[in-house]
């Protein structure tokens, strides 16, 4: 039997949560956020303003850097320009994340990180 | 679509994704990775119903792969879903020797040695092999009641370990005084070695029948 576009839809949310294991990705910064928001899905696809099905496509992006101002600009344009977001949200989203993860003592970071580690030991 | 459409759509696609651009990687996943798991899917049809995810596992990671290094692809030698297919099938296979790898560590015996042997031609025979021995190794496990810990317990038997320390570690043990510990390990050693000796005369029996 052929795959339906639900089975689609599953598949494409299976890659997203693969990718929230990996820096690179948008799916990486969506956990974080949620995580450290204490937010669920619906909540965070209410304050980007998109549904929540557009999700696993937007985490299935590359992350924009933010330490590059210029590539991060272009970046945030280009995502915000394909799912219909407002820049100003996903660029707040995004640096707070940056921060998120730079900050070494930040608790809820670590736990996540942590979480992550649990998850691929098992 | 006509397949100068679809070799221009592999081209920019490519392009994007050397040029960084965001969303190359979300578009690569909506386009390609349904056909990349239908393709696995064709390919071992029998995978499907013993486990999907090491389907859908493969395909993810076949897209990954071409996300990090899209130079990888070369669009003037094939298409990009065919790429991708080889590529899925190639994490297939590793994934399979990785699992391998794993049971032939963990279970040593001879009952079950047969199932580790490369000696299959087909991927497929050896994708079935893995859950035959997954099977294999529950059916196992419930006629002899033995665990996971025994079977690591009689990998340390056979290679000659004779050290306490190290059947106390995989009893998780070793929290407990000394004396306990090797009165404990004492106990589980006798357990297996005569369950190895009445297997040893079982199998000795049944080759005279």
């Amino acid at each position: 039997m052929e795959p339906t576009d639900k089975d689609k839809a599953a598949m494409l949310r299976y890659a997203a949560k693969k990718a929230a294991e990996r820096q690179g990705f948008m799916a990486w910064a969506l956990d974080l956020y949620m995580r450290h928001e204490k937010i669920d899905q619906l909540q965070l696809a209410d304050y980007l303003e998109i549904e929540p099905k557009q999700l696993p496509l937007l985490g299935l992006c590359l992350r924009p850097d933010t330490a590059n101002n210029k590539a991060f600009q272009q970046g945030v344009k280009a995502i915000c320009k394909k799912f219909g977001i407002k820049s100003v949200p996903l660029a707040n989203l995004l640096r707070r994340v940056a921060a998120y993860a730079s900050d070494s003592h930040d608790t809820t970071f670590l736990m996540a990180a942590r979480d992550k580690e649990e998850d691929g030991d098992n | 679509m006509h397949s100068e459409e679809r070799c221009s759509q592999d081209n920019e696609l490519r392009h994007r994704l050397i040029g960084g651009d965001p969303t190359a990687s979300a578009d690569l996943f909506d386009l390609y990775l349904q056909s990349t798991v239908i393709h696995l899917e064709r390919v071992y049809p029998s995978l499907k119903q013993f486990d999907p995810d090491i389907i859908w596992d493969a395909a993810v990671n076949a897209l990954f792969s071409f996300c990090q290094k899209p130079t990888k692809f070369d669009p003037s030698r094939r298409s990009l879903e065919g790429y991708l297919g080889m590529a899925a099938r190639g994490d297939l296979l590793n994934m399979v020797r990785k699992e391998k790898r794993r049971y032939s560590k963990i279970v040593p015996l001879d009952s079950v040695e047969h199932y580790l042997v490369d000696g299959n031609n087909s991927l497929e025979e050896q994708l079935l092999d893995r859950f035959e021995l997954q099977t294999r190794l529950q059916q196992l496990n419930q006629l002899n009641g033995l665990n996971d810990k025994d079977h690591r317990l009689i990998a340390l038997l056979q290679s000659g370990e004779r050290r306490a320390e190290a059947f106390a570690e995989v009893l998780e043990i070793t929290h407990l005084p000394a004396g306990e510990q090797r009165r404990l390990v004492k106990q589980h050693k006798d357990r297996l070695k005569v369950w190895l000796k009445r297997r040893t005369k079982d199998k000795a029996n049944y080759g005279t029948d």
